[in-house]
């Protein structure tokens, strides 16, 4: 009897560690946008772009995990496999507001208040929208050295990441990237063009 | 009498060779390191065709005019070296003959030329050209420095010109590889990818070693100028990639978004910034290209590192005061220490190999200057004026020469100076802009 009765506990308790575990699974434990494979390869330079092109297929933020979004039954019929479904439209308001720039003073990433309040819009329009994605893209002016504008492109990118992550984002939907000063939407060099260069943009990834 | 005699004959023995002394101290080899160097000098006479026949065509005498083009071009980019232009010459240009008893040395000495360099040239076999280059010390008189070629096509030309100079370099100054190395630089292409090419430091040889779509980035060299580490950028990601002299590109992969930076240390082994904790922080790869250990880590950004010939100095910038600045971490004391303190935006350091100097870029109201550091007493003193931006500059593999990139033309070129500031110089690299110089340490 008593037996009986602590193996039944014993399966109880490992049941329910289980499901804790994978529950666990699903919550992202860290903010890294991406983390790449650890391998190198030798390629000719016709390859690079290739296996560039291959990576991003099948990289693991590009739809390999779409069964694991917690998704409704309509949802579900718009995230088939297919690649010509597969594209995310979003109505056009929600799209304007998901594509709007944020800016930043010079040699800064800290967002400034208009740059948070444009963010908690988008955060509200990937919430309602699960299965969109974003590359947060980082730039400069032409002010500053190539590097250290490489760096600064990836701090005022990873500072949108974060913000949106704060407003309760998953991680595995964002990534990241610094441009540095190399894409200036205004190629003139004065105040005004620096201040419009000074931007994070987004972009929807399927 | 006798007593008097011999005194004036000590005198006279004393003063020869301590004159002696002066001119090999003072003339003939020249300390460039050191502030304060005069100025030598110098005529290059033009070829002189040695044969006893004419039994050249026009093409051989062409190649013959460009290598002596080629030559002058090279004295020229010594600041120490003062060209004379042999027409400007009292008595004429004229000599008899190439070698030292064909040349009348007084001639030149009235002149105060102190170096005279004089090429002779014959057809040899199967229409080869036998070059014959010689550099005299007129106050001497003496042979300097000879050498002789065989050319029969026009890389040939520079080949020659690059090896008699570096030699020549060599022996007046002590210190070579300015005409014997390379550099590696970025240009943007009409189809708005951003290529690698190569050439030697005057722009010769120039030759794209990269094809690729997107941009590249940060080249750096190993320090046996086999390899070249880069940042690639394109389509929506940063990759470490490194070129190797058989032409074949590997991709590494390594953690992190953002990949900024890569050097090599003198043993070979690759350091980058990479943001895979969250911050551009500076990592040491192992010969697998995995992380090996963080060298400089901190909430802030820290990128561009750039090392001394014994590995013992590392020169990097660090954001951790609130703005970019330089600083050197010394592996044997295991210290770090601050080295800019002009204005608040300094970036992009480069060790001299010898570790005596820092050279990096500072931004001034008027934009980028470059400015160089003595690390022994942490000097700081800006070398160059602009207009526009000056940027990025790399030693050459002298400590003598600078590499830097400046849009003071209008569009961002290549220039050469050296660590006085002396003589900016545009190096050929064509149409376009060109930008990220890197300067290889070895000869090649």
């Amino acid at each position: 009897m008593w037996r009986k009765l602590f193996l039944q506990v014993i399966t109880v308790l490992f049941v329910g560690f289980l499901v804790v575990g994978c529950a666990k699974k699903k919550i992202p434990t860290h903010s890294q946008p991406t983390v790449k494979q650890s391998q190198s390869t030798s390629l000719t330079q016709e390859d690079l772009t290739k296996k560039t092109t291959s990576n991003i297929k099948t990289g693991p933020e590009q739809g390999s995990k779409v069964d694991e979004y917690a998704v409704t039954s309509e949802e579900i019929s718009s995230e088939n496999l297919n690649k010509e479904s597969n594209k995310i439209v979003l109505p056009e308001e929600a799209e304007k507001e998901i594509k709007k720039r944020i800016y930043f003073a010079f040699d800064s990433y800290e967002l400034n208040n208009n740059a948070k309040e444009i963010l908690k819009k988008k955060a509200e329009i990937l919430l309602k929208y699960p299965s969109v994605k974003l590359v947060i893209e980082g730039h400069c002016d032409e002010r500053g050295t190539e590097e250290y504008n490489l760096a600064l492109g990836e701090r005022r990118a990873r500072a949108a990441y974060e913000y949106l992550i704060m407003l309760g984002i998953e991680a595995d939907r964002l990534s990241i990237v610094s441009y540095g000063e190399e894409r200036p939407i205004d190629p003139r060099h004065n105040e005004e063009a620096w201040a419009k260069n000074r931007r994070d943009e987004f972009k929807i990834s399927n | 009498m006798k007593k008097i005699g011999i005194i004036i004959c000590i005198i006279y023995l004393f003063l020869s060779v301590s004159n002696m002394g002066y001119s090999q101290k003072n003339v003939l080899h020249l300390n460039i390191l050191e502030p304060g160097q005069p100025q030598l000098n110098i005529t290059l006479i033009p070829p002189i065709f040695l044969g006893t026949q004419k039994n050249y065509d026009n093409s051989t005498k062409e190649l013959v005019d460009k290598f002596y083009q080629i030559f002058l071009n090279n004295l020229s980019y010594l600041p120490f070296l003062n060209l004379i232009n042999p027409d400007a010459l009292i008595g004429g240009e004229k000599i008899n003959g190439v070698t030292l008893r064909d040349i009348d040395f007084g001639k030149f000495a009235l002149n105060k030329i102190d170096l005279l360099i004089t090429i002779g040239w014959k057809i040899i076999e199967k229409q080869n050209i036998k070059i014959e280059v010689r550099t005299f010390d007129v106050y001497t008189p003496s042979l300097y420095l000879g050498r002789g070629y065989i050319i029969n096509k026009q890389v040939h030309t520079y080949l020659a010109a690059n090896k008699f100079c570096g030699l020549f370099m060599k022996k007046l100054t002590g210190r070579s590889g300015f005409f014997q190395s390379k550099i590696a630089f970025v240009k943007r292409l009409k189809n708005g990818s951003k290529n690698l090419f190569i050439s030697t430091p005057q722009g010769y040889l120039q030759k794209q070693i990269t094809f690729l779509k997107g941009i590249v980035l940060s080249p750096a060299w190993s320090w046996d100028g086999k390899k070249l580490a880069f940042t690639y950028l394109s389509n929506n990601q940063h990759k470490l990639l490194i070129w190797s002299a058989d032409g074949t590109i590997k991709n590494v992969f390594i953690p992190g978004n953002t990949i900024i930076s890569p050097s090599f240390t003198p043993n070979g082994e690759i350091v980058v910034s990479s943001d895979m904790k969250g911050n551009p922080d500076i990592y040491l790869l192992d010969e697998k290209f995995k992380v090996k250990k963080a060298l400089v880590s901190s909430w802030a950004i820290d990128i561009s590192p750039s090392f001394d010939k014994k590995g013992d100095k590392m020169a990097y910038v660090s954001s951790i005061y609130g703005n970019p600045n330089i600083f050197l971490y010394d592996f044997k004391n295991k210290k770090t220490i601050r080295v800019s303190y002009l204005g608040k935006y300094n970036t992009n350091p480069c060790i001299s190999s010898n570790g005596k100097y820092i050279v990096y870029s500072t931004l001034t109201d008027k934009g980028h200057r470059i400015v160089l550091t003595d690390l022994k007493t942490l000097e700081e003193k800006i070398i160059t004026n602009g207009p526009g931006n000056d940027e990025h500059p790399v030693f050459g593999p002298d400590d003598y020469f600078i590499a830097f990139t400046s849009n003071r033309s209008g569009t961002y070129k290549i220039y050469i100076t050296t660590k006085d500031g002396t003589h900016p110089r545009v190096v050929n690299t064509g149409e376009g802009e060109a930008t990220s110089v890197a300067w290889s340490k070895t000869p090649f």
